[in-house]
């Protein structure tokens, strides 16, 4: 479960005994990266207000749909009903497969990069077009699709970001245009090189310079609401970043800080702590990170490499199951336990969400950029317990999952779910509960389920 | 959508019907909204202070609560220096009119954002004060690294050098009296301005009626046939203290936005007898780099009303000795930046209420805004460690000597505020 999305009916059977049978089962799922991707078709957007470009007839969540909506002042909650048809598409993922390391690894680069609700109706489509589709690329791609993707754009505010001596600015002397630093500080101080990663304000501000003019298209363009950089907004002129000059024109100069930026020793430093404080435990060893991080230098930060050396750490299967899980899983785990099919999971996704709220955990919910935290005594309080007390019983008695599964009863799917790991007092609770909607609680709120 | 098995509605129906007529700010109203109800919960001491417990009365004893306003709070958005002859020029779009605000002092120098109106009207009765030009002792524009300074109370160059918070350093200070909620301790989950050796202990308002099923049992059951010891000893003792803190602060919060529900539960946490007396809570919401005039305007009526809410819940006794701080990581460039928004900036204004807050004035030394920190900011001439060294010293009795080195280190040289708190 520490590497995983939780066990579902007869998956502990399909993964098989062995002494490599689990490790095996996360390698399949990292020689399959394909199993990651959500395709536009797959996320449909089925109602909505009578609004002319859709008429409210259901549409898939492209580049271009996403991207009307998010410029267009009349889009109305549209884009609050894309964000639950991005929301709903994972839900049936989650269901898949035997383990969900692949998905874990897509909700650990989603907080990474994370965004809040404030880039709506982007947040979905960046995380299937630059995470998912490089969840085993290389961490330069991952980056530069983020960076360039309309939803990071908005959320941190570089759509406003000019040149204080760009044409744009020469032009409108009373409009006071000036960069805005919060996407290059971000990038550095969140997303590769770390907080100690050795920048400083300077080169913040001259970062900030580079990626002006990295905007939105407006309404009238022929793309709006995607990407696009514009000339007359970009600070003119050379940049030093970090020692290093970057002269080139346009993009291109963007780009090329980014690239340095994904492959810094620092920025390696900096994602294998944070995989193993992610997957692994609070306290990563010296060796550990260093393993991972000479991973992470020496494949040019091929992440299917990097993965594969995570899940080959002796720690990450020796380490005892000493930290709470983290609330989603924890929610997603029960679906999984439930043995629940895909309607089931797309006509639920809504309490989930109300859920995950609750618990203080949700997918792009984290208002500020650093994401959610793994620190274990942020999330092992006595009023967090109590809370998923609530929600364990609520899943019952809301009808959300009861199971659908052949055999029914609690105890029996206990120890199909949990094989040999079921502790005798909850197996003879669940035995000798009468009452199903007393016992599915039990099961979810075990330690077997709690611990990670 | 009717999602009629959730009792409580989280969004207010107007906010929600503007919303759905496409209302922009009432949609980022909502994203926030939303969100604050999921940060507003309550962290605090889980032991009562000796020397208070002893005093008789419950309700006289001292109380404190720190409002973390997260994402760098426009002072001089809350606080505009209409009187500075700079502030026009200096401020560009952001600039108010003083027609639309509350004026504070006799020379109409210092005015106040008319979304306040129960903080000001305490600050008529001589219980709410503004701090203006002050930030933590790290000037660098960085959510993180600011809130992290001002939370772990370090000198401005000591970064990321604490595991602890001031007021978890605070708690070590304070004679230990009987336990809050009398049935056990918890570490963490506490942001940091609370995190350290000494317990903590957490609340979340309910968002249904709570079940009555509990897996209490399951954690309390012999591991196995023949053993005596309990299945999950650490779980069984997590979950029964977060059911006892959820009934201490339940009680006529029904109804109320998650947040505002978060405060009125605080409230009545603090009022109980065996309830904290130290607390912090966090708000977030406050980094408008884009549509600053409405945003804020909701933020600060939010917070207003939940200040109010959690006062209505002490009641008079209690709130006489108590005070509310409410302090942010830093403030905002005194420019706007072009979108009707602010950037990442050094000084701005924090804000005092309570009964025990000497109140009723602007306390600071304004730097004006004809010179600019960096120009573009305004300049902090007050530290935030200046004003907690007071708050404490007044308030909680705590020595110099205990601030300067422990719950501040390295701090001799910035002095404690004096006057903040009516006794002193």
């Amino acid at each position: 479960m520490r590497l995983g999305l939780g066990p579902k009916p007869d998956s502990r059977a399909l993964i098989g005994s062995g002494a490599d049978a689990a490790y095996d089962a996360c390698l399949a799922e990292l020689n399959n990266p394909a199993a990651a991707l959500i395709a536009d078709n797959d996320v449909i957007v089925k109602y909505g207000p009578n609004w002319a470009p859709f008429q409210g007839h259901p549409y898939p969540a492209t580049a271009a749909n996403c991207g009307a909506v998010g410029v267009n002042p009349m889009s109305g909650n549209f884009n609050l009903c894309i964000f639950q048809a991005e929301d709903t598409a994972r839900y049936v993922k989650y269901i898949q497969p035997k383990v969900g390391f692949l998905e874990r690894l897509v909700l650990f680069w989603n907080n990474h990069f994370s965004t809040s609700h404030k880039a709506r109706p982007w947040l979905g489509h960046m995380e299937r077009t630059a995470i998912r589709a490089n969840v085993l690329g290389n961490f330069g791609d991952m980056l530069a699709a983020v960076v360039t993707h309309p939803a990071m754009i908005a959320y941190l505010d570089n759509n406003t970001s000019v040149g204080m001596n760009s044409p744009l600015a020469k032009k409108n002397p009373a409009f006071n245009y000036r960069h805005n630093e919060n996407l290059a500080r971000e990038i550095m101080e969140l997303h590769t090189l770390g907080v100690n990663g050795g920048y400083t304000q300077g080169d913040v501000t001259s970062f900030a310079k580079v990626l002006t003019g990295w905007q939105i298209a407006n309404i009238n363009s022929t793309t709006p609401g995607q990407f696009v950089y514009v000339p007359e907004a970009h600070e003119p002129g050379a940049q030093t970043v970090l020692g290093k000059t970057y002269a080139q024109p346009d993009l291109a100069q963007g780009k090329a800080v980014l690239s340095d930026l994904a492959s810094h020793p620092q920025t390696a430093q900096h994602i294998a702590t944070k995989l193993i404080r992610h997957f692994i435990t609070d306290s990563p060893s010296d060796a550990d990170v260093s393993t991972l991080a000479n991973v992470f230098v020496s494949n040019k930060g091929n992440l299917f490499a990097v993965s594969k050396a995570l899940l080959e750490l002796p720690s990450a299967w020796t380490e005892p199951f000493a930290r709470i899980r983290k609330p989603y899983f924890w929610m997603v785990s029960i679906t999984r336990g439930l043995g629940m099919n895909a309607t089931q999971m797309v006509d639920n996704t809504w309490r989930y969400n109300v859920f995950g709220n609750y618990m203080g955990h949700y997918p792009w919910s984290h208002i500020t950029p650093d994401g959610y935290p793994d620190d274990n005594d942020y999330w092992m309080t006595a009023d967090a317990l109590r809370v998923r007390n609530d929600i364990s019983c609520k899943v019952v008695s809301t009808g959300v999952g009861l199971p659908r599964w052949p055999g029914q009863r609690p105890a029996v799917l206990a120890e199909n779910l949990l094989g040999t790991c079921l502790t005798p007092s909850l197996k003879d609770k669940l035995t000798a509960s009468r009452d199903d909607r007393a016992a599915f609680p039990l099961l979810f709120m075990s330690p077997e389920y709690l611990w990670s | 959508m009717l999602h009629s098995d959730f009792e409580h509605e989280t969004i207010d129906p107007r906010i929600q019907a503007a919303a759905e007529e496409g209302c922009d700010e009432s949609r980022l109203y909502i994203n926030r909204r939303a969100l604050l109800g999921v940060t507003a919960s309550l962290s605090a001491w889980a032991f009562l202070p000796r020397s208070a417990s002893a005093a008789g009365s419950n309700l006289s004893e001292k109380r404190l609560l720190v409002v973390l306003l997260q994402g760098g709070m426009d002072g001089l958005h809350v606080v505009p220096p209409i009187g500075d002859p700079a502030y026009h020029g200096q401020r560009g779009m952001m600039a108010l009119d003083a027609s639309k605000l509350l004026p504070l002092d006799p020379s109409n120098y210092f005015y106040f954002n008319a979304s306040m109106p129960n903080f000001y009207k305490a600050y008529g009765q001589g219980q709410a004060a503004i701090v203006h030009a002050i930030a933590p002792p790290l000037r660098e524009r960085s959510h993180f690294e600011c809130m992290y300074n001002l939370e772990a109370g370090l000198p401005g160059q000591q970064v990321r050098s604490s595991k602890t918070g001031w007021m978890n350093r605070l708690l070590g200070h304070l004679p230990i009296g009987e336990n809050v909620m009398s049935n056990g301790l918890q570490l963490g989950n506490a942001p940091l301005i609370l995190t350290g050796p000494q317990p903590t202990l957490s609340w979340t308002p309910d968002r249904w009626a709570a079940s009555t099923i509990s897996t209490q049992s399951l954690y309390d059951a012999p591991i196995a046939p023949g053993r005596t010891d309990k299945t999950d000893p650490v779980l069984s003792d997590l979950l029964s203290r977060g059911k006892s803190i959820r009934e201490m602060a339940l009680a006529a919060s029904d109804g109320k936005p998650i947040v505002n529900a978060a405060f009125h539960g605080a409230g009545n946490l603090m009022k109980a007898p065996n309830g904290p007396r130290i607390s912090a809570m966090q708000i977030v919401g406050f980094d408008t780099h884009v549509s600053e005039t409405g945003g804020l305007a909701n933020m600060l009526s939010s917070l207003d009303s939940c200040i109010q809410d959690f006062r209505n819940a002490l009641g008079d006794d209690a709130w006489a000795n108590t005070v509310v701080a409410c302090v942010s990581e830093f403030g905002r460039t005194v420019h706007d930046n072009g979108r009707n928004g602010t950037d990442h900036g050094v000084g701005t204004a924090a804000l005092l209420i309570g009964g025990a807050v000497n109140g009723g004035k602007v306390i600071a030394d304004w730097p004006g805004l004809a010179k600019l920190q960096d120009d573009r900011d305004l300049v902090a001439t007050t530290c935030t460690r200046a004003l907690f060294k007071g708050i404490l010293r007044d308030h909680l009795g705590i020595t110099r000597d205990v601030l300067d080195n422990d719950i501040f280190p390295m701090s001799a040289d910035v002095s404690p505020m004096n006057k903040l708190i009516k006794s002193a």
